[in-house]
């Protein structure tokens, strides 16, 4: 300390400065580099990283309302807009949906005619603007119609020209079927017309930006740019409205379901437990928050699987492992 | 000194680097292992595990289902259905909508009644995933009817691959807890054909491609089941055996791995367990593929 001391009464009043602006210079060096390791190894978008910025701090989160239970393992789930009927399908058990009304109490189910929960495996749904409920159908590689009240209407056309496809996510935008098809070695995304005709088709099966490995939705935002929930890829993915890759965000564990609403999209990740949240209103999506964890208890989750909102404010998530569904409320 | 320990880091830079290239040698789900691997993040965390494994689900059960559950949204071989779900352009992967060689875990599509038409059916047995029970002829000789274990699915299958090549459904050369000294490799079957054909012996003769080494994987849990000829053993359960060590006469021949919906008559559904349990009734398939003791009729039917 006393040969510091000397060092120091030493120098001069420049080498005394010198010396402090290189201590100076080698702190922010050091900072810098901690900050950026930091960001190489999380690989989060630098707003997780950096300190959150004002406007982010103001989001208003979720928060768990109840839950409806007695589902064996649901999966998908869609909503009316007044949320007075609520859509909910069952991969065990007698593999049907399920319908609840706004408080979660039963009011009925149905599932194809003809056919035993051995030989039918519902997966996702949507409803068009008349209330008619689409279910896609992993087994029977089909979606299946049916008006609001449970009663069929038969198959969606198959678009394929070889009258063979695996759909999965289904959802209806502008009047036309949204849907990704798992067919083997050609994971894609497609817009098809009521008819069965195809409009728009892009993707294939692969790891690359712009395939896909079990695409599980996929859903619109105001600008018609596309979003993919792209399943064993681990990512989100964004198309331009002709089909175009946009973007990707990786380091989701396994996204499953998905909706976009008022240009916030929501992403349901089975493995982290939890529902991603981005504002997909500018160039990049935006993460705005996340909620749930893993666990049995109200607001905790086990492999959800799938998310609808209505206009009133609500969320609806299913919780496969535990059984039931929640709802959530701004 | 410094020296020293130089070399030692990049020793242990080597090592590492050869350890992660091995363990992704094989598997479907090994994604691209590497330093800056994203897919170690799907499944395990690091400090916040909740069963061991350091895995993210209260249950491995859970994990694997929920890709290769009855919703199949992550896989094409739905194992609680038994069932395979998709159709490539040649056919390559398997017939779609039909049986997996393994049978089900909650329903099976088989034709254990052989009447030409498979259906689906309520499994009678399986290998009871994150149940208990007892691995009956695991040990030497005179090693009793065999211990107790708790069974999941990476028991057998490792969803890293293995080391060193491709492995038969990524099974474990050494099941865990079985207690086998040695590595048993079942090579890969290079069609990846995962359905199974119901005409004639399509249970044995499908399980081909993998010869005699799939009875010797099943011995690694199994041990005593696994015989040459039906001389005395000097067991006193396990005395004298069905030879199970060849190409025709192999575990597959007659049992599948997963669960099985074939059910039992009056004499078959009375045969007693290894440690005299006395028989379950018609749900005591012991996973074999066909009803009562059908399989002897397969390779020995009657003149």
């Amino acid at each position: 300390m006393q040969r510091l001391r000397g060092s120091w009464s030493s120098m001069n009043r420049r080498q005394r400065r010198l010396f402090i602006i290189l201590i100076l210079l080698l702190i922010s060096l050091a900072c810098t580099v901690s900050l950026w390791v930091y960001y190489l190894r999380t690989r989060k978008p630098l707003t997780t990283v950096l300190p959150p910025a004002p406007i982010i701090a103001q989001v208003v989160e979720p928060h768990f309302l109840f839950n409806i239970h007695d589902l064996q393992a649901p999966i998908g789930i869609a909503v009316t807009p007044s949320g007075d009927r609520i859509y909910v399908v069952e991969s065990d058990g007698e593999r049907q949906v399920k319908v609840f009304d706004r408080e979660g109490e039963l009011l009925f189910s149905f599932s194809p005619p003809d056919t035993t929960r051995f030989d039918r495996a519902p997966v996702y749904i949507t409803l068009d603007d008349d209330g008619n409920v689409y279910v896609s159908d992993r087994r029977r590689h089909t979606i299946d119609i049916f008006d609001a009240d449970g009663n069929y209407q038969g198959e969606f056309p198959v678009p394929r020209e070889d009258n063979f496809w695996s759909p999965l996510g289904v959802d209806i935008v502008n009047g036309q079927l949204l849907v990704t098809d798992v067919t083997k070695d050609k994971h894609s995304v497609l817009f098809v017309n009521m008819d069965g005709t195809i409009t728009l088709e892009f993707g294939t099966e692969g790891e690359d930006p712009g395939q896909f490995w079990f695409p599980n939705a996929a859903a619109i935002d105001s600008q018609q740019r596309i979003y993919v929930s792209d399943g064993n890829n681990g990512r989100l993915q964004a198309f331009a409205p002709d089909g175009q890759f946009l973007t990707s965000i990786g380091s989701i564990s396994l996204p499953r379901g998905m909706t976009v609403v008022d240009d916030r999209l929501y992403l349901v990740d089975a493995v982290a437990h939890s529902v991603w949240t981005y504002d997909v209103k500018g160039d990049q999506p935006e993460l705005l928050f996340d909620f749930g964890e893993y666990g049995a208890g109200d607001g905790q989750f086990n492999f959800p699987g799938d998310i609808a909102l209505d206009e009133t404010g609500r969320l609806y998530i299913t919780d496969r492992v535990n059984g039931r569904v929640q709802v959530w409320s701004y | 000194m410094r020296r020293l320990l130089l070399l030692s880091a990049l020793a242990l830079l080597l090592v590492l680097l050869v350890v992660t290239t091995a363990a992704a040698d094989n598997g479907p789900h090994q994604g691209d292992f590497t330093s800056t691997t994203d897919a170690c993040a799907g499944c395990h965390r690091a400090h916040r595990g909740q069963t061991d494994k350091l895995l993210v689900e209260a249950t491995q059960t859970d994990l694997c289902l929920s890709c290769h559950g009855a919703n199949g949204t992550g896989a094409d071989t739905n194992v609680q259905d038994g069932v395979y779900e998709n159709r490539d352009s040649g056919g390559q992967y398997g017939t779609v909508n039909a049986g997996l060689r393994g049978g089900g875990f909650t329903s099976a599509l088989m034709d254990p009644g052989m009447t030409g038409t498979p259906s689906s059916a309520a499994v009678t047995s399986k290998h009871n995933v994150d149940a208990t029970g007892t691995i009956w002829g695991n040990g030497a000789i005179g090693g009793g009817v065999g211990k107790s274990v708790t069974l999941r699915c990476a028991s057998c299958h490792n969803p890293h691959g293995i080391s060193g090549g491709d492995a038969y459904r990524i099974l474990r050369p050494k099941p865990k807890d079985s207690g086998a000294a040695n590595d048993v490799v079942v090579p890969d079957d290079a069609s990846k054909d995962y359905t199974i054909t119901y005409a004639g012996n399509g249970y044995r003769d499908d399980s081909y491609l993998t010869g005699k080494s799939i009875s010797n994987w099943c011995s690694q849990c199994h041990t005593r089941y696994l015989a040459n000829n039906t001389s005395d053993s000097g067991d006193s359960i396990f005395t004298h055996r069905h030879a199970t060590s060849d190409d025709y006469r192999k575990c597959m021949a007659c049992h599948v791995a997963h669960g099985t919906s074939a059910t039992m008559g009056t004499h078959s559904g009375a045969v007693e367990l290894p440690d005299g349990t006395p028989g379950g009734g018609s749900g005591d398939s012991r996973l074999l593929s066909v009803n009562n003791r059908g399989v002897c009729y397969r390779c020995h039917p009657s003149p």
